[in-house]
């Protein structure tokens, strides 16, 4: 027969199988990895936010033009080749090639200052009228592919760029080969 | 007492053994720790971490989808003028001190940068002849600010050409057709 406890007793026994409230990982006896992995998945979320930036960045490739040594036979060649020059000025652009300058157009050409397209009235280029008049050029050379492209000394890079965007074309498929050239006119 | 204490050892008896209902993580830290990895290795390799747009540069659009590539860096922002990542001179305003060229305000070989490509063009031509497997092209990647004035860029291209770095890469921000 089971003898009654006193209060004492009966708050031993509670002390004594009282249950803590533990982690379960350290219930488990294991290493807590839960603050490393925060760190990883931090570092993971800023990589990949970066890698992002990178992948809008692309390049243009340009070259400068070559010094070369001319024989007669070379020099036929280059009188016969087309040299297309495209140049980018405050007033508008000029598109040129060993006939001469380019009038509006782009099927004939003209003497002295010409613009071949000019410039809109706030001054913004038409780079689209650019691509659409080396278009012209190309239906007739189309084995060229060189253009050198020049600007003058207080155009902004940004219009260089430009330029170069609209006598690639859209495919690459009017003059891939830019050359750049000081600009001294 | 004795008793006391056989009524505790019954009640931990009777405690049931704390369950494992934990989510197990493992699989996902590993798969974490090879992406970051990965991704570390991606960067080690890609030059175009390093660049940072701010007020002083803004980098240009263009419709070009080529991808970047490895080449010596050249930076031209309104302030100055870096190469790989060092300072090499100051601008004003995006034009370079006639002082620092070679024939005044009317020349274009830029004298410090000349210096300092040079030193670069002999490193890598060292290189290339020990190593035959690195040779020495001359490729150059040109991170300007769009707002720089052609005469700036061609005194750096210039220059740029008299060290033999004649490849030119211009970066730009890729836009979308």
């Amino acid at each position: 027969m089971p003898a009654r406890l006193t209060p004492r007793q009966r708050a031993y026994v509670r002390k004594r199988t009282i249950v803590p409230d533990l982690d379960p990982s350290e219930l488990s006896e294991e290493l807590n990895i839960v603050p490393f992995l925060d760190i990883v998945v931090n570092i993971v979320m800023f990589l990949l936010m970066t890698l992002t930036t990178v992948a809008f960045f692309s390049q243009v490739e340009a070259a400068l033009p070559e010094y070369r040594k001319g024989g007669i036979g070379k020099r036929a060649a280059a009188d016969e080749a087309l040299n297309l020059n495209v140049t980018v000025t405050r007033e508008g652009i000029v598109v040129s090639g060993s006939g001469g300058k380019l009038a509006r157009g782009c099927t004939t050409t003209a003497p002295g200052k010409v613009m071949t397209v000019p410039a809109g009235m706030n001054g913004e280029h038409d780079w689209k009228g650019l691509t659409t008049c080396v278009r012209r050029v190309k239906e007739q050379f189309q084995d060229e592919s060189r253009v050198t492209v020049s600007a003058d000394p207080e155009v902004p890079y940004e219009d260089l760029i430009s330029a170069m965007d609209a006598v690639r074309g859209d495919d690459n498929d009017l003059f891939p080969d830019v050359l750049l050239s000081a600009g001294i006119r | 007492m004795s008793y006391v204490n056989r009524i505790v050892r019954a009640k931990l008896r009777r405690r049931p053994e704390p369950e494992h209902f934990g989510l197990n993580i493992y699989p996902m830290m590993d798969m974490l720790t090879i992406l970051l990895v990965y991704m570390m290795a991606l960067f080690a390799t890609s030059s175009a971490a390093a660049i940072q747009q701010s007020s002083e540069l803004r980098i240009p659009y263009s419709t070009s989808q080529v991808e970047m590539s490895e080449a010596l860096g050249v930076q031209i922002s309104r302030s100055g003028v870096a190469v790989d990542g060092k300072p090499v001179l100051e601008l004003r305003n995006g034009i370079v001190d006639p002082s620092l060229k070679q024939g005044g305000s009317s020349g274009f070989l830029i004298t410090p940068l000349y210096k300092t490509l040079s030193d670069i063009r002999d490193r890598k031509k060292r290189t290339a002849q020990k190593f035959a497997n690195q040779p020495f092209v001359g490729n150059v990647q040109i991170i300007a600010d769009k707002r720089t004035p052609y005469r700036t860029l061609s005194e750096v291209i210039y220059t740029l050409g008299q060290t033999e770095f004649k490849n030119l890469r211009f970066v730009v921000n890729k836009k979308t057709k």
